[in-house]
């Protein structure tokens, strides 16, 4: 069996394994409370097993981390090697104990440890969780920029594939009330140790998923993650239009080339399998770039100054003008985006819009941001091609 | 060797606690999985807890004459994701009511089940290996 370097110390003292509170069992209790001659809880997770002795890592454990474990809250990984120190002991045929090696459980060998994400059950009620992860993620210290990039990343992956699925105008107006069960999704857990967020079924019961659809929608997150977890493939030689809307979901998923953000896990049901974890990480990033030149070679955006006009609140369509009333652009913009266009609109003031190409009439908003109002300023179209 | 053409009814090992298998137990059926460590299959990847002589709890004395399964493929792989230390391998089995009794004793919603497999069934020859756990990162 592996050896590991560690000291010995006469610390827990513990008579035998007999289990407390078995949490889960292979032919055996293999993760189990003990308890010490003097009280204390112990987590036993079995990491080793030869034909003479049977090892087992010793976590100091409390009510609330079994809890975790217990409700999938916590990755097993995570709940034994939340402590600087853990201990060792081996189990003899005869059920004496060696005497306790304290280890740092990180340096354990990867085999004697879970499989990193993966929980106590299978995630059949989380549809997608993200957990980022890098260097500076850590409980107390999550920047702001990564819980944006986890929430928007998880809702505009799933609207990428809900915009395919359902057709490009089921997202704006408000026909988007339907496409927005699917993306818009309730937020079950979140986990600070690195960041995570968990999206579960919609709270609302009259907010039912067609079946069929979120099988297409999980369908093409699933090709998408396999050809995520290659290596090196390019996407396929004539890639169907599915294959836009799979890298432009894995676009939002994976993590950015430069940040805090380093690498991404992905679970949950819509990856195809409760029990199915893929890692993404920057060099998928790379690879899901090269895909998107190939897919997009001409697509540029557009940046365009005027005046919103003809605004349709239940489109959420405007159309762009310049000062002689000639149209730059017809944009369909985001209900996020609501605010800052009907303002743009109500108050005639100078604005340029960023926006990109989409496969409908209307080009999609990127961003509006304000000039100088109707009376002060020349209304110059400065869009680029 | 249980041969389906003699008489003898088959019987569990000796030394078994009373009442092992429960009497809820059914009779073997169906496809099952287990995780398992060589390549080609051997018998030490079918063996009990009691037949390695191994400790085991003096409650779980009738477990511990049982074999796990899984009755879904990815409930075994996720096992292995949990105790990488099992093996990389998983190995499907077809079972009968010559090969023993089995009972569903799932941990959550899962499909765990603890096979109590009859004397002189020999465990390898009835699985295959249907998966190989990738090496490397």
């Amino acid at each position: 069996m592996w050896t590991i370097e560690g000291q010995e110390t006469d610390w827990p003292k513990l008579d035998s394994l007999q289990p407390g509170r078995v949490l889960d069992f292979y032919d055996e209790p293999s993760l189990f409370t003990v308890r010490t001659r003097d009280g204390f809880d112990l987590l036993a997770y079995r990491c080793g097993a030869d034909r003479d002795v049977d090892r087992f890592l010793l976590v100091p454990t409390n009510e609330k981390l079994l809890a975790e474990i217990e409700h999938n809250l916590i990755s097993l990984r995570e709940a034994l090697t939340l402590q600087p120190w853990s201990w060792l002991v081996d189990r003899n045929l005869d059920g004496t104990l060696s005497r306790p090696l304290a280890v740092d459980p990180l340096k354990l060998p990867d085999r004697a440890l879970p499989e990193e994400g993966v929980r106590l059950y299978a995630d059949t009620d989380v549809f997608l969780r993200l957990r980022m992860i890098g260097r500076g993620i850590e409980a107390g210290h999550i920047p702001a920029s990564v819980v944006k990039r986890a929430v928007e990343g998880a809702t505009d992956a799933i609207k990428a594939l809900v915009r395919h699925v359902l057709g490009a105008s089921a997202i704006t107006g408000r026909l988007s009330d339907v496409a927005r069960r699917y993306y818009d999704l309730p937020a079950v857990h979140f986990a600070f140790r690195s960041f995570e967020i968990a999206f579960g079924k919609p709270s609302d019961p009259t907010e039912l998923m067609d079946p069929d659809t979120f099988d297409q929608i999980r369908s093409l997150l699933v090709k998408g993650l396999s050809w995520a977890e290659l290596a090196t493939e390019g996407i396929p030689a004539n890639p169907t239009s599915e294959w836009t809307a799979i890298v432009n979901a894995l676009t939002k998923l994976a993590p950015p080339q430069k940040g805090t953000v380093q690498e991404v896990e992905v679970s949950g049901v819509l990856t195809g399998s409760e029990y199915r974890t893929v890692r993404l990480t920057r060099h998928t990033t790379r690879r899901i770039s090269e895909a998107r030149k190939l897919l997009n070679p001409d697509t540029m955006p557009h940046t365009d100054t005027g005046y919103v006009r003809e605004f349709d609140k239940d489109k959420l369509t405007f159309t762009l003008r310049n000062a002689k009333g000639e149209t730059l652009r017809f944009v369909e913009f985001s209900e996020e985006q609501y605010d800052d266009s009907l303002v743009a609109f109500e108050t005639d003031r100078i604005v340029t819009i960023v926006s990109t190409e989409t496969v409908g009439a209307a080009a999609e908003l990127v961003s509006i941001t304000f000039g100088s109002s109707l009376a002060e300023g020349n209304g110059e179209d400065n869009s680029s091609e | 060797m249980v041969d389906a053409g003699n008489s003898e009814k088959p019987v569990f090992p000796t030394g078994w606690p009373a009442r092992c298998p429960p009497e809820d137990a059914s009779c073997a059926e169906g496809q099952v999985y287990r995780i398992t460590k060589k390549n080609p299959l051997e018998p030490s990847d079918f063996l009990s807890v009691r037949e390695e002589n191994k400790p085991f709890p003096p409650d779980r004395e009738c477990e511990a004459a049982g074999l796990s399964v899984f009755q879904k493929r990815e409930d075994a792989i996720h096992y292995r994701r949990k105790f990488p230390y099992l093996g990389d391998r998983i190995a499907q089995g077809t079972l009968t009511e010559e090969h023993g009794k089995l009972k569903p004793t799932p941990r959550g919603r899962n499909s765990h089940m603890t096979w109590w497999p009859y004397e002189g069934v020999e465990r390898s020859k009835l699985f295959t290996l249907v998966e190989e756990k990738p090496c490397g990162p």
